[in-house]
């Protein structure tokens, strides 16, 4: 559907659908009832459901957009929306870091759909490539660097994700999953049409995307915050599908993990919602042990870390498959090594989270009244799961909807034979199998366990640990979730990452902005003789300027 | 004769304020909005009734030497000058229980002084008239910054008074000058004989107009004066100089460099002076602290984003310098007026007084109208920036384009702090206290921003025109001098 803008004939937009467009558009609506189905658990404003209906829609209108400038048009009230969105519970810096990143990200995305359109005359995803070779080398690497900076503040690429982490961890319960699962897959969305449509710059999503995988695990590792820890999650997760975006075979393996984020991630923070809806907690040190009072929830999330480790019988394993056969074929071995080397480190992580919320002993002794979150949370994350675990013993399910937007996209194919096996040009793997041993195993233990498990009573006091040389009191932290993590930081790289270079770097920006500021508010302090002599010398310039 | 009407009723109503307000309490504030609004009216129906580009050409013979020229392009500007100042007065009248200004005949007075120069300076076809509005406009400006006679009015007053007599000087030495060497006053006879003058006498007269306009049209380094102007004067009469006055400057500037130079000899040099008058504004407006002054230089900002779009001299690029002129008078004139409600109970104009104000109405509005001058899609402020970025784009003059941006992001930084402090949690002492007829004033102006935002092809072809008509400069010269 073709029409035009603003009674002008030279701007001619676009709305298509594509399969592309419906990959995302589902995500969306998976994402807006997951959401909404946990909302009746909050008081919220009318204008919450306002802002977040508006936010919906501008999705949708990046989606099918088929030409820049409405996709830009979407992008703006995206960001504007989520702004009041945020607004709700973020506190002033941490929203003013929001809106200037956010600001940022569409000017820059401005600027370089002008520069498309300069050329061709054309905002139309057709003409793209056109309009790109059009360009002079200078033009091009102007406009690929403004499109970058757009999208990496999007997607939270490290060194673009100061506003990321704060934003994640004060929004509402409800909109976190929002945020994460959805907002910045619009940021892949624009970097899948800008490799697609128009050129693929290897080596700086390659370098970008490894260095984002790698410094977000270890800043997640050493979190508190359970948010914060999922928020730098997010980032290193994303991180992998820009690096495998930038492998010429990569697209299946980027749409792949797409998907599987977008439903893990939806299901651990509604998880997470629940448990600090039950608990009022949201650091790890505070919680623990809440296997027996949420054993439900437990299960998610363990179901949730697998998949985020990207461990066999689950879903997440056959999409890191897909990533790591795509760096193979390409022969990026390095970028490959990089990349297990982060997937590996990602279980310390994902360890931390479980034993900090579910296992170990709790040091508050409030967590013990706590009971099973309201079946509302539940809910969704019954479904989220059961998709999870369905992907992974179908791994191929999902294959033919991947191979038609390749082939709109005129990319290879991937090779399909049955829903049950996923077929690289290294591999195979048969989800089924696998999923069959795994359950059979899980089967055994869990019955040798119900069968051996030691009549001992439980503790009544939780001070009462035996082994324990020396007496607790309300002060200690009994909890090994605490520190986890802290000791790691010895290691001299992981000590350079935790050192929060960006925000060094964001304060000194803004720091010399405000100087600047300062010395330039000079002017206009209101001292006539000295603007006159400004005036003048200013003047004497001009003139000399045009007399020349 | 409908144009001089313009020009006449204003003025005739201005110096009959002292009878009009023997009639009665209110009967000033009355006639005023029934004649704004019958003014208002006529432009509206001039606007239906003529479809050509010419609409009206008044000249009076010799002795009195008037000619008024009303074209598409003119009648937009009387159209929206007539209709901020129909808004103005029934602002004025339904808040003037609660703050009546002192003094008021007199206040009419000058206010219809100042909407008669600014229409006569948009509707003049000779160099002397437009001198004479300039100088009223200036006079009547002057006075209406010192009103509220406290020392800071008083000094913006002043200030505004040395340098307005400065760019005077400046305007009326370059009018002898090119009387001397054409020997008219009349700028299609100038425009015709422009060309054929000595380089040095044409860079001569350039810069002193430059110079003399550049004071009024508030670009860098000559508009020192505005800061204080702005924080001195009250949040209502801003509403006028950044809706109307400086509107007017603007476009007389533009519409007497078009004929002189239509081939845009100094484009280039403009487009830069544009470029670095909006940085320097932005930049200068970031830790700003008084609402006044930083709307001050918001506006300093946006009039030079305009200067940019008219100083491309192409159709695309005038055309957008109109839709940015409509919104910027739209956004900024609701948030003076929002200002001005503020400022009804207190005079303390300092940012952090956002935090306590419970006036959910109020921040909607301003809201609406920072994300309108910010160019957010949806908002009309967007189509103009929009099509100005692309005009640029398509020159290839991108490194204005990339200063236009960044200054925007500058802007951008200050407006989204002022709505972090107007979304503060927290306490909210400070009721204001805003009346239904107030409320629809800024409703309606709320809805325009955005109904031209989403619909702006309503307005496109309009402007296009206007565009067209004031770049034209042989059909300027035909029409006056005959072929």
């Amino acid at each position: 559907m073709e029409f035009s803008l603003y009674g002008l004939s030279d701007i001619v937009l676009s709305l298509k659908v594509t399969a592309l467009a419906n990959f995302f558009a589902l995500l969306i609506v998976l994402s807006t009832l997951t959401v909404l189905f946990i909302a009746p658990n909050y008081r919220l404003k009318r204008s919450f459901y306002l802002l977040f209906t508006l936010l919906v829609a501008s999705l949708f209108l990046i989606v099918y957009a088929h030409d820049y400038l409405l996709f830009f048009i979407g992008w703006e009230v995206m960001s504007i929306s989520t702004y009041f969105l945020l607004s709700f519970t973020l506190s002033k810096e941490a929203l003013h870091k929001y809106i200037l990143f956010a600001m940022a990200s569409a000017l820059s995305l401005f600027v370089a759909i002008l520069l498309l359109y300069s050329t061709q005359h054309s905002f139309l995803y057709e003409d793209a490539k056109q309009s790109y070779l059009a360009m002079s080398d200078g033009v091009q690497q102007l406009f690929t660097l403004f499109m970058l900076i757009a999208i990496f503040i999007k997607l939270g690429t490290i060194g673009f994700h100061y506003w990321l982490v704060d934003a994640y961890e004060e929004s509402h319960n409800l909109f976190t999953p929002f945020l994460s699962a959805m907002l910045s897959k619009m940021g892949l969305y624009a970097l899948i049409l800008f490799v697609a449509n128009i050129t693929q710059a290897t080596y700086v999503l390659a370098v970008m995307g490894l260095l984002t995988t790698i410094i977000a695990t270890f800043k997640a590792i050493e979190q508190e915050s359970i948010k914060r820890l999922l928020a730098y999650s997010s980032i290193a997760q994303l991180g992998y599908i820009v690096t495998v975006l930038s492998v010429a075979d990569g697209m299946g393996g980027a749409l792949y993990h797409a998907l599987i984020h977008t439903l893990v991630k939806l299901l651990l923070f509604i998880n997470i919602a629940g448990v600090i809806y039950v608990t009022q907690k949201e650091k790890l040190s505070d919680l623990g042990g809440l296997i027996y009072k949420l054993p439900q929830s437990f299960v998610f999330l363990l179901i949730g870390i697998i998949v985020l480790a990207g461990m066999p019988p689950l879903g997440g394993f056959a999409s890191k498959f897909m990533i790591y056969t795509a760096l193979l074929d390409a022969k990026y071995l390095l970028l490959l090594a990089g990349v297990m080397f982060s997937s590996a480190s990602a279980f310390i992580y994902v360890y931390k989270l479980i034993y900090g919320i579910y296992l170990g002993h709790p040091t508050h002794k409030n967590l013990e009244e706590v009971k099973e979150v309201p079946w509302t949370f539940l809910a969704p994350q019954y479904l989220l799961a059961s998709l999870l675990v369905i992907i992974g013993t179908f791994p191929g399910l999902v294959i033919p909807y991947i191979n038609r937007i390749l082939g709109e996209l005129n990319l290879t194919l991937l090779s399909f034979e049955t829903i049950q096996t996923l077929i690289t040009s290294y591999a195979q793997y048969n989800g089924f199998v696998v999923m069959g041993a795994f359950g059979g195993i899980f089967v055994l233990v869990l019955m040798m366990f119900m069968l051996l498990r030691s009549k001992a009573k439980k503790p009544k006091n939780r001070f009462d640990i035996a082994y324990c040389a020396e007496e607790p009191n309300e002060a200690t932290h009994l909890h090994y979730g605490y520190s986890m993590g802290q000791e790691l930081k010895r290691v001299g790289l992981i000590h350079l990452i935790a050192k929060n270079s960006s925000k060094y770097f964001y304060d000194f920006l803004a720091k010399q902005m405000q100087y600047f500021s300062e010395v330039v508010r000079k002017i206009y302090s209101g001292n006539l003789l000295l603007n006159f002599n400004i005036a003048v010398l200013f003047l004497i310039i001009l003139l000399l300027w045009s007399l020349k | 004769m409908s144009s001089t009407l313009f020009i006449a009723l204003p003025l005739l109503f201005g110096f009959a304020t002292p009878l009009l307000s023997r009639l009665g309490k209110n009967a000033l504030a009355y006639t005023s909005v029934l004649m704004q609004l019958s003014l208002l009216g006529l432009a509206l129906s001039l606007l239906l009734a003529h479809s050509s580009t010419t609409v009206e050409l008044i000249s009076i013979a010799a002795p009195l030497g008037i000619s008024f020229v009303l074209s598409t392009a003119s009648l937009l500007m009387v159209l929206l000058f007539t209709l901020l100042m129909t808004l103005f007065s029934l602002y004025y009248l339904f808040q003037r229980r609660a703050n009546a200004y002192a003094n008021e005949s007199k206040f009419f007075t000058l206010l219809n002084m100042l909407l008669a120069a600014s229409i006569g300076l948009v509707l003049s076809s000779d160099i002397f008239n437009i001198y004479v509005f300039f100088e009223i406009a200036g006079i009547s400006a002057y006075i209406l910054s010192a009103y509220s006679k406290t020392a800071l009015a008083l000094e913006s007053g002043l200030k505004y008074l040395l340098t307005g007599a400065v760019a005077s000087i400046f305007l009326l030495f370059a009018i002898v000058l090119i009387y001397l060497h054409v020997g008219s006053l009349n700028l299609a006879v100038i425009a015709e004989q422009f060309q054929l003058l000595p380089y040095n006498v044409k860079l001569l007269i350039s810069l002193l107009l430059l110079i003399g306009f550049g004071f009024k049209v508030e670009v860098f380094p000559l508009n020192f004066w505005v800061t204080d102007v702005y924080q001195g004067s009250t949040s209502l009469v801003n509403a006028l100089f950044s809706g109307i006055v400086v509107k007017a400057y603007l476009f007389v500037f533009f519409h007497i460099l078009y004929l002189f130079l239509p081939q845009g000899e100094f484009t280039l040099f403009l487009l830069y002076l544009g470029g670095v008058s909006m940085l320097v504004a932005e930049v200068a407006g970031l830790r700003q602290t008084n609402l006044k002054r930083l709307f001050a230089y918001s506006s300093l900002g946006q009039v030079a984003l305009i200067f940019v779009a008219f100083a491309m001299q192409n159709i695309q690029a005038v055309q957008a310098a109109f839709f940015i002129v409509i919104a910027h008078s739209l956004a900024k004139f609701m948030l003076f007026l929002a200002l001005a409600s503020l400022e009804k109970t207190e005079q303390n104009m300092h940012i952090d007084r956002l935090k306590q104000i419970d006036s959910p109405f109020l921040m909607v509005m301003m809201f609406l109208a920072m994300l309108s001058l910010l160019g957010i899609p949806l908002f009309v402020g967007f189509v103009g920036k929009f099509l100005l970025l692309k005009s640029l784009a398509v020159e290839g003059m991108l490194t204005l384009l990339v200063m236009v941006v960044v200054a925007s992001f500058i802007e951008a930084i200050y407006y989204f702090k002022l709505m972090g402090y107007m979304l503060h949690k927290g306490t909210r002492s400070e009721k204001v206290e805003v009346s239904l007829g107030e409320k629809m004033i800024f409703v309606s102006l709320g809805l325009s921003l955005l109904l031209l935002g989403v619909f702006p092809m309503s307005i496109a072809g309009f402007l296009q025109n206007a565009a067209e008509v004031l770049l034209d400069q042989t059909a300027y010269i035909t029409l006056l001098v005959g072929g």
